[in-house]
């Protein structure tokens, strides 16, 4: 985070919309990215990540160091996508494990990054928000343990389990190629 | 160290999550273990492909069109409750200075006229009386007056509006 999105925040927060324009085209992809690799469906990424920044456009006032914008998105960007899904499994409207509706064009995916993707797919949900906060936003431990509210110990264990587990379905996969 | 108890390090060593201490404790074990260091190895390049898998995605290019519209949408709808505002604020106001003004000393000189005011419309009423049905005619008259200046008032004001319009 740079002194311009710092202040590029300051502006937003005092109503300039085409400020807080500026932050979306900043900040989309990490929050796209979030939600599709915890909803799994890129049309449902697209509507949370436009919800996540409605929210984020909402309540901007409420947030009191700017400094600390990329991890309270993150944050709101976690939760929204967490009760999307919540909210899909109690109401399913199409098969959402299809492989297709999880990605619009898998032809441009190298055959590790299906792998990949198919691996992350394989964590439960609390190992794979982890496991996005630190590879999405490359926040630091600490940080992570603040916007999911858990001991920086759970996030460490949690981090290394999901490694390994991510580490054990990629060895299976090509395993089972060779 | 043993393997057992510095394998759960691994993931914090390569995110640089580790403090000085326990980074060399890693360090110095895994120079020496290769079964370690195959481990290690694996779990670095799963955190590469990773970070290449979440990299190979980026928003939609109309996220920012989408989200914009969206805004511009409900500032236009708090911009009109707050201007609907406007006129009930306006009432409620009018009325506690109204409620006001008949509650304070200056309401008892109010009230008292308005009495004095009411007792002599009394009188008024009995005059159509001493003028007999002549009265009727009096009043027919002063209401189709009062009726065609309105309409005429009506008229001009269209008038104005449409040529504003016009223009
Ligand atoms: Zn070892």
């Amino acid at each position: 985070m740079d002194q311009n999105d710092i202040n590029l925040i300051r502006a937003a927060r005092k109503g300039d919309t085409n400020a807080f324009a500026h932050i979306v085209g900043n900040y989309k992809d990490y929050v796209y990215r979030t939600a599709l690799h915890i909803v799994r469906d890129c049309h449902d990424a697209e509507d949370v990540t436009q919800e996540v920044f409605m929210k984020a456009y909402k309540a901007l006032r409420k947030l009191k160091d700017e400094r600390t914008f990329p991890a309270w998105l993150a944050q709101i960007a976690t939760r929204t996508s967490l009760d999307w899904l919540k909210s899909k499994r109690r109401h399913p409207t199409t098969d959402w494990e299809s492989e297709e509706e999880i990605r619009g064009d898998t032809g441009v995916m190298a055959v590790t990054t299906i792998e990949v993707d198919q691996a992350l797919a394989s964590l439960s949900e609390e190992h794979r928000v982890v496991t996005l906060l630190r590879a999405v936003y490359g926040f630091e431990y600490e940080e992570i343990a603040n916007i999911l509210d858990i001991p920086i110990g759970t996030v460490r264990s949690r981090l290394h389990h999901a490694r390994l587990q991510l580490r054990q379905y990629l060895k299976e996969e090509r395993g089972d190629e060779r | 160290m043993n393997c057992h108890e510095v394998r759960p390090m691994f993931t914090a060593y390569i995110d640089g999550a580790l403090s000085p201490g326990e980074y060399d404790t890693v360090a110095r074990h895994v120079a020496g273990c290769p079964s370690c260091q195959a481990l290690l190895a694996e779990l670095e390049e799963t955190t590469f492909v990773l970070v290449d898998l979440v990299e190979s995605t980026t928003a939609p290019m109309d996220i920012e069109q989408r989200v914009m519209a969206e805004i511009q949408a409900l500032n236009q709808t708090r911009q009109a409750n707050r201007l609907s505002l406007v006129p009930a604020i306006a009432g409620i106001l009018g009325f506690a200075i109204i409620a006001a003004i008949l509650l304070s000393p200056a309401g008892m000189i109010i009230r008292v006229t308005f009495r004095l005011l009411y007792r002599a419309s009394g009188g008024i009423a009995t005059v159509p009386v001493l003028l007999g049905h002549w009265w009727v005619i009096v009043f027919a008259i002063s209401a189709l007056m009062l009726i065609w200046f309105s309409v005429a008032a009506v008229l001009r004001l269209l008038r104005s509006v449409q040529s504003e319009v016009l223009l």
